[in-house]
Order: structure tokens, then C-alpha cells, then sequence
């Protein structure tokens, strides 16, 4: 017997809701929005049609883009609104604005979210600006574990990058 | 170590299939990176990783460095509320759901516009709102479209204003109403009922059941549009604001007051 749409609906939501929330939360700061939007996102999910064809990775793509682009929507017609009620100005668009504020956002959560192991390595030769040869000696590890580390670490946080619609440039 | 790089073996990409993101972080030592270079001049596999990783330092950038330094901040700390589930549509029953609005938007509105949010099933009267309110109520679907509409509400004197905030797509989006929404992989079948380049009309109906048409706009797919109506009739006197097709006839979502 297969599994209701309701059934599958309800299996997405166990494994995912609370991770989509965070998300949604670092990116909107509010704890009610992000419930709002994690809600809207699988209420699309379930009217999504393919929603059964599509497997356990590929719906949890969709799902962090769906969940991504309805903040976008909500800042963009936010800043819309604010566009009607504003005499017209020069500033460059709020919706672009916002969506340099969202990737970063975006950047910073998939950062957050690889393992401490991979992290340190990955912020101490990119933010902090240290060698291969210092990160080695300050973790007390071989200079090719630096480099390996580095290596699955910058793969892993382009895949969640790209788990997170963030596909350029 | 400046040898004369010969064709890639095994051996010699296995010495420097690890290096591809130290080479684009630019961390290897000066004498390392010219090898690298060296080896990535024969060595297709790790040309193509390169270019694999290359967006991602300007990916980075986009992070503050103070930002990217602390380890954890509030939001891992702050509990998941208990159930995400949304409520489900049941078959033979109307779709209603409200869409509060974010405190984002409130916030990129400013001061003294305040809204009142409430569901299309409150049963309080939009009229307790205060004079200069906005009361922003929630479209449900009377058919089967990919429409998700709020109209935000507000007195004006003797008359109302309404802004309605329609977006396109609701299910996924058919690559007719191509949605701004769901990702481009999530093309279902198509719902061209609705398609591009179709007109809508907002209708206002009143306490006595009168319609009268009070704003027609043009969809355009993957936005999301901004029709603004005025109508003469104070809120009290409105029962509900309908979007139909543009000759008015067919009704598609209706928002009751």
C-alpha cells in the first residue's frame, strides 16, 4: 500500500521542518515568519504534483528553494509596497538589496552548517588569512590534512550551497 | 622540485587530487602552486575540480569575516516550535489560509503604516480596526488555480483602498504561469487555464450582493503584482472583494470581510 500524499507530506515534515526553520530564521529573524514560511513551503510541496516522484535528496532541494525564494518574494513585495508609498528616489533597488543581504545569509548558513573539522580550516585560510603551514601547527596535524580538510570541506559547502539555490556565480 | 611535468598517471594525481581548494583559497606556498600549476597543465581531472570551486571564494566574500569567526549565534539556540505541518486543504471544502505578513516587510514599511493581520475565518469585523489601519485578509481559491492573493484593506475617508498582492504558481507552476517561486525542476503538469499574458479583475461586492469591477490588471508570469483599487464604499459596507477573469464573469478567489 502506498503512502498517502498526506503520509508523505508528514514523513518530509519530520525530517525536515526543523532544519527549514532554522534556515528560514537566520534568514528572516523572526521566529513566527519562519514558521510561516516553513508552513507555506510544504503546503506547496503537498499541492506539488511530483511531489511522490521525487526522491529523499531532491525534495530537500526543493524544499530549502521554495523556502528561499518565498523570503525573497516577501522582501521583494515588502519593498515594493515601500516603492508605492515612497516619492519616487535614485536608490538602487531594495529587491536587489535584499537579495545581497539574502546570499549572504545563504553563505553564511552553509558555512554554519559543515563540521567543526572542516569549518576551521576552511575560515582560518579564507577569513583569517593563514597559511597551510600555521593552521598545520595550530591543529597539530599534517600539512596534507590541512589540504585534504580544506578539499572536502570547500566540496561539501558547495553542495550545501547549492542545496540552498545558491548555484552562481 | 621543479620538475618537468610529465603525462598525468595515477601516481602523479594522486600526489594533488587534494589540492584543488588550497589552490583557489590561494593558500599553497608560492613553490607549491607553481608545481600544482604545472600538474594541472596535463591533469583534466583536476582542471575541471578547479573550476569546480572557483565561484566559491567570491561566495565567501559575501560573509563579513566576524560573522564567518563566530561558531554559533542565537538561532541554534532557539527551539523549533513542535509541528510545521500546515493545515491541509480537505476535499469539498473551501481553501482558506491567511498569510500574516512578515515582520520583515513592517519593518522595510516604517513606521506609521500599522497592520491588523487576521484570517479570511476571523470573525472580527474589519470596521474594530482603527481609522488609519490596514487590515490585510487572505484570497481563497473558489477554483482549482495556481493564485496565492492577500489584499491589504484600508479606510480613506469616505471609501476604502485595496492593495492586493497576487502571486503566481500556488503548486508548483506549470511552465505556463512560470513561477518566481518554485524552482525550475519543479514543473508539473501544466495549469494554462491560467496562463501568461491573462487579465484579472478585481471585483468588490457589497453588503447587497452588487458587484462592480474595480481594477483590471494584466499577470505577468514570475512576478508578483500589485493591483490597487479604490472603492467608494466604506468597509462596513464591502462583504467581500473577488478576483475573476478579465470579463468578470468567472470568480477564481474570493476574500470575505
Amino acid at each position: 500500500m502506498a503512502a498517502t500524499r498526506e503520509e508523505t507530506l508528514r514523513a518530509l515534515h519530520d525530517e525536515h521542518a526543523g532544519e527549514l526553520w532554522r534556515f528560514a530564521l537566520r534568514l528572516t529573524r523572526d521566529t513566527g515568519v519562519a514558521e510561516d514560511v516553513v508552513q507555506e513551503a510544504l503546503l506547496r510541496a503537498w499541492r506539488d504534483p511530483t511531489m511522490l516522484d521525487r526522491g529523499g535528496p531532491g525534495m530537500r532541494a526543493w524544499l530549502f528553494t521554495v523556502t528561499r525564494n518565498l523570503v525573497v518574494d516577501r522582501w521583494r513585495s515588502a519593498a515594493a509596497r515601500h516603492e508605492l508609498l515612497a516619492i519616487e528616489t535614485d536608490e538602487p533597488s531594495v529587491a536587489d538589496r535584499s537579495t545581497e543581504v539574502l546570499d549572504r545569509w545563504l553563505v553564511s548558513d552553509a558555512l554554519r552548517s559543515l563540521s567543526d573539522e572542516h569549518r576551521t580550516v576552511v575560515v582560518a585560510a579564507y577569513y583569517e588569512g593563514r597559511t597551510i603551514a600555521d593552521i598545520a601547527v595550530a591543529l597539530d596535524i599534517p600539512q596534507g590534512t590541512v589540504k585534504s580538510r580544506l578539499h572536502y570541506g570547500l566540496r561539501t559547502l558547495r553542495l550545501n550551497l547549492q542545496e540552498r539555490g545558491v548555484t552562481h556565480p | 622540485m621543479s620538475e618537468i611535468p610529465g603525462p598525468a598517471d595515477q601516481t602523479t594525481h594522486a600526489t594533488y587530487a587534494e589540492w584543488d581548494a588550497a589552490y583557489v583559497l590561494g593558500v599553497l606556498p608560492a613553490a607549491e602552486r607553481r608545481d600544482y600549476e604545472a600538474h594541472l597543465a596535463t591533469c583534466e581531472r583536476c582542471r575541471a575540480a578547479v573550476a569546480e570551486l572557483a565561484g566559491i571564494p567570491g561566495l565567501l566574500g559575501k560573509v563579513p569575516t566576524g560573522e564567518a569567526l563566530a561558531e554559533t549565534d542565537s538561532i541554534d539556540l532557539t527551539p523549533a516550535p513542535a509541528s510545521l505541518m500546515p493545515h491541509l486543504p480537505r476535499p469539498g471544502r473551501a481553501r482558506r489560509w491567511a498569510i500574516p505578513l512578515s515582520a520583515a516587510a513592517a519593518l522595510l514599511i516604517g513606521a506609521g503604516v500599522g497592520y491588523a493581520v487576521r484570517g479570511a475565518d476571523d470573525p472580527a469585523p474589519v470596521s474594530v480596526v482603527a481609522e488609519a489601519g490596514t487590515t490585510r485578509v487572505a484570497f481563497s481559491s473558489v477554483v482549482d488555480v495556481p493564485i496565492t492573493a492577500v489584499v491589504d484593506v484600508t479606510p480613506t475617508g469616505e471609501g476604502t483602498r485595496m492593495q492586493v498582492e497576487c502571486q503566481y504558481g500556488g503548486s508548483g507552476g506549470g511552465s505556463s504561469t512560470s513561477s518566481s517561486t518554485s524552482p525550475s525542476t519543479a514543473s508539473g503538469p501544466p495549469e494554462s487555464e491560467e496562463g501568461e499574458g491573462r487579465g484579472y479583475t478585481l471585483v468588490v461586492i457589497d453588503r447587497d450582493g452588487n458587484a462592480v469591477n474595480a481594477a483590471t490588471w494584466i499577470a505577468r508570469p514570475g512576478r508578483v503584482m500589485h493591483p490597487v483599487a479604490e472603492s467608494p464604499l466604506p468597509v462596513s459596507r464591502i462583504a467581500a472583494v473577488e478576483i475573476r477573469g478579465v470579463d468578470g464573469a468567472v470568480s477564481l478567489l474570493r476574500a470575505s470581510f
